[in-house]
């Protein structure tokens, strides 16, 4: 009985063997495999975006130069090219390289998918944590506040929001974020109550430990892991929610490359350019699916139902 | 649920008063002389100290006056949600029902075959609509099926369908489908459910994936149960024990998910009936609210009390769909209540 241990355990026994467990449990699932593929291709893509991309000052938001010449086919305000050998996946309103705004899209649907949880998961995990280990008045009230912001749609409050601080980049993660975090909220003051009711928290109250280095040292690090299997599903809802935003043109501004201002972009040209609309919502898709197949399947690794392997 | 409306018009209340601009002004117009403005400042009560104001809100939005919209030129705003609330409704009825007409029976089979080849085809299936961006799913079908294969007319049930027949088609209940239905206006109800189609279709597939998912699990969880081995010794055929002794079961957390779908199809509904170009519905009200649809292109011109008006409507639509969900739940199982 490590009782009167000061520092309370990072992992609970056997939790690395766990992990390794459900990796190679996990690797045989090629939809896993698929999944975990994609997303690590995209993201060192989406990294190395100005390295990688045919037309990186195109990704920036500078016009092509020169603009792309293809007699007979539909202008925007340059001409919206078919898939070629210079344009591997055609060009956009602007003239520029689709492939290329594709890629540095991903950047920023990658990089406000990872704020946007990060943030939910700040506020949820504050939240959360406080009122699982105060409780009282102070567990009531913050789980009445999480419940009222529950119970709003909130892509909605996430639209007003955006239209009160104005369309950017911080805007649509902000307005993500905090509405996001209810779920968080919940998930970390279960585990929370849980873990308070170890003996390794009496021992740090004994030792007389703060409550702020209790929380923040003892019932933190320990009510993480339940969080993760949530932050990979949401990753997938936040993205999506992002280039939802920018489709209603509430998301993040041009030059920036966004996929969903892309797939707005397009919809002038569905009737004479098919390419335009169908490869930046292709990516969107698989991104998400991706990020859905890896929940998806990390869930039902966890659920007790089918039956330990 | 009154915490909930409480807290739902606080929220908006606060969001309004962090706006930059001075609603006075654009109450006003631009090129307005001070004392217009001023005017409008004392009746929009912006001189009072803020609790009064909050006071104020709180009567009107109790008694249904959402105040004015400035993007439809100073009209009053609770009749603008009520012309575009039943046409987005019935859209997203639609779409649930779909969604339960076929998420059910694709779960059931998806439970019935465990483990197997099809029910790894249906979650590859049902995990992959819950991917789907809606947006690019209605374009995708306006262009394979209104563009290359014209079987589908690519937008718009619009006011047009109602007027240029002989006479005007009465609204009864605001919805276009069913008013045309229940005055017997077949060609503009044929016109109009046509119309339909694809939107209905870019708003189910989201749901009907959820509804497989939810549907197999409650069934696997069914299907395990020794009263269902009772029934197969006695001798009862396969699809009877499935569709009458098991769904029957399975069936109340997948009604709930129903209820909890219709309530979420608003955010949908906003975002196919833009792609279709549906006119009076939410999501043409919403996207003039924010001041970022195609028509405006100025960005910044805010509609506030518009906007706040439809989330406080939009909020109410959804909690009451929530509270559905929770009697359903109760109905089903009374244990429920402590």
């Amino acid at each position: 009985m490590r009782l009167w241990s000061r520092s309370s355990p990072r992992w609970d026994a056997g939790g690395l063997f766990r992990l390794f467990h459900a990796l190679r449990f996990l690797s045989r699932d090629r939809l896993f495999v698929f999944g975990v593929g994609f997303i690590g291709a995209m993201a060192i893509a989406a990294g190395l975006a100005p390295w990688i991309t045919p037309y990186p000052q195109q990704g920036l938001g500078y016009a092509a130069e020169p603009p792309p010449q293809c007699p007979g086919i539909p202008t925007g305000i340059a001409d919206v090219c078919p898939p070629s050998a210079s344009n591997l996946l055609g060009t956009e309103i602007l003239g520029r390289d689709l492939l290329t705004r594709i890629v540095f899209g991903m950047q920023t649907s990658l990089l406000i998918g990872v704020y946007t949880v990060a943030l939910a998961v700040a506020i949820g995990l504050a939240v959360g944590l406080s009122a699982a280990f105060f409780g009282g008045w102070v567990d009531e009230a913050l789980m009445r506040v999480t419940d009222i912001f529950l119970s709003f749609p909130h892509l909605i409050l996430a639209l007003l929001i955006v239209a009160t601080l104005g369309a950017s980049f911080t805007s649509v993660f902000v307005a993500l974020g905090v509405t996001w975090w209810p779920a968080f909220a919940r998930l970390a003051r279960g585990r929370a109550l849980v873990v308070k009711s170890q003996n390794y928290i009496l021992a740090a109250k004994a030792a007389g430990t703060s409550n702020g280095g209790i929380i923040l040292k003892h019932i933190l690090p320990n009510s993480l892991a339940p969080l993760t299997v949530q932050m990979s599903l949401d990753m997938g809802v936040a993205i999506l929610a992002e280039a939802g935003l920018s489709f209603l043109g509430l998301g993040v501004r041009p030059p920036t490359a966004d996929l969903g201002v892309l797939i707005f972009d397009s919809r002038n040209f569905l009737t004479t350019a098919w390419w335009y609309a169908l490869f930046p919502g292709l990516f969107l898709f698989l991104l998400v699916l991706s990020f859905n197949l890896v929940g998806d399947r990390i869930n039902t690794y966890l659920d007790p139902r089918m039956g330990r392997r | 649920m009154a915490v909930v409306v409480l807290g739902t018009i606080t929220v908006t209340f606060v969001l309004s008063h962090l706006v930059p601009s001075n609603p006075a002004i654009l109450f006003a117009g631009q090129n307005s002389t001070p004392a217009e403005v001023q005017l409008w400042i004392q009746r929009l009560g912006l001189d009072k100290p803020l609790y009064v104001q909050f006071e104020i809100y709180l009567e009107q939005v109790f008694t249904g006056n959402l105040g004015l919209s400035y993007s439809f030129s100073n009209a009053p705003i609770l009749p603008l949600i009520e012309q575009s609330l039943p046409n987005s409704i019935t859209l997203a009825a639609l779409a649930t029902t779909l969604a339960g007409v076929i998420g059910i029976p694709l779960g059931v089979e998806a439970a019935r075959h465990g483990g197997k080849n099809l029910d790894s085809v249906l979650r590859i299936f049902s995990v992959g609509f819950v991917a789907l961006p809606q947006f690019w799913l209605a374009l995708l079908l306006q262009l394979a099926l209104g563009v290359y294969l014209p079987i589908f007319p690519i937008s718009s049930y619009g006011g047009s369908v109602l007027y240029t027949s002989q006479h005007i088609i009465p609204s009864i209940t605001g919805s276009y489908l069913v008013d045309t239905f229940i005055t017997g206006h077949w060609a503009e109800f044929q016109a109009i459910s046509w119309s339909m189609v694809l939107p209905v279709i870019s708003l189910a597939l989201y749901p009907i994936g959820v509804v497989i998912r939810q549907t197999r699990s409650a069934m696997l969880g069914i299907l395990s149960q020794d009263y269902i081995r009772t029934s197969r010794a006695y001798g009862i055929s396969e699809r009877s024990i499935n569709y009458r002794y098991a769904l029957r079961n399975a069936l109340p957390p997948v009604i709930v998910i129903l209820a909890l779908i219709l309530a979420g199809s608003t955010i949908g509904v906003v975002f196919v009936e833009d792609v279709f170009a549906l006119s009076p519905g939410l999501g043409n009200l919403i996207v003039q609210s924010t001041g970022t649809g195609i028509t405006s292109s100025a960005i910044g011109a805010i509609d506030y009390p518009l906007a706040l008006g439809l989330t406080i409507v939009v909020t109410l639509l959804y909690t009451a769909s929530n509270f559905a969900a929770d009697m359903i739940q109760i109905y089903f199982d009374r244990r429920i209540i402590r």
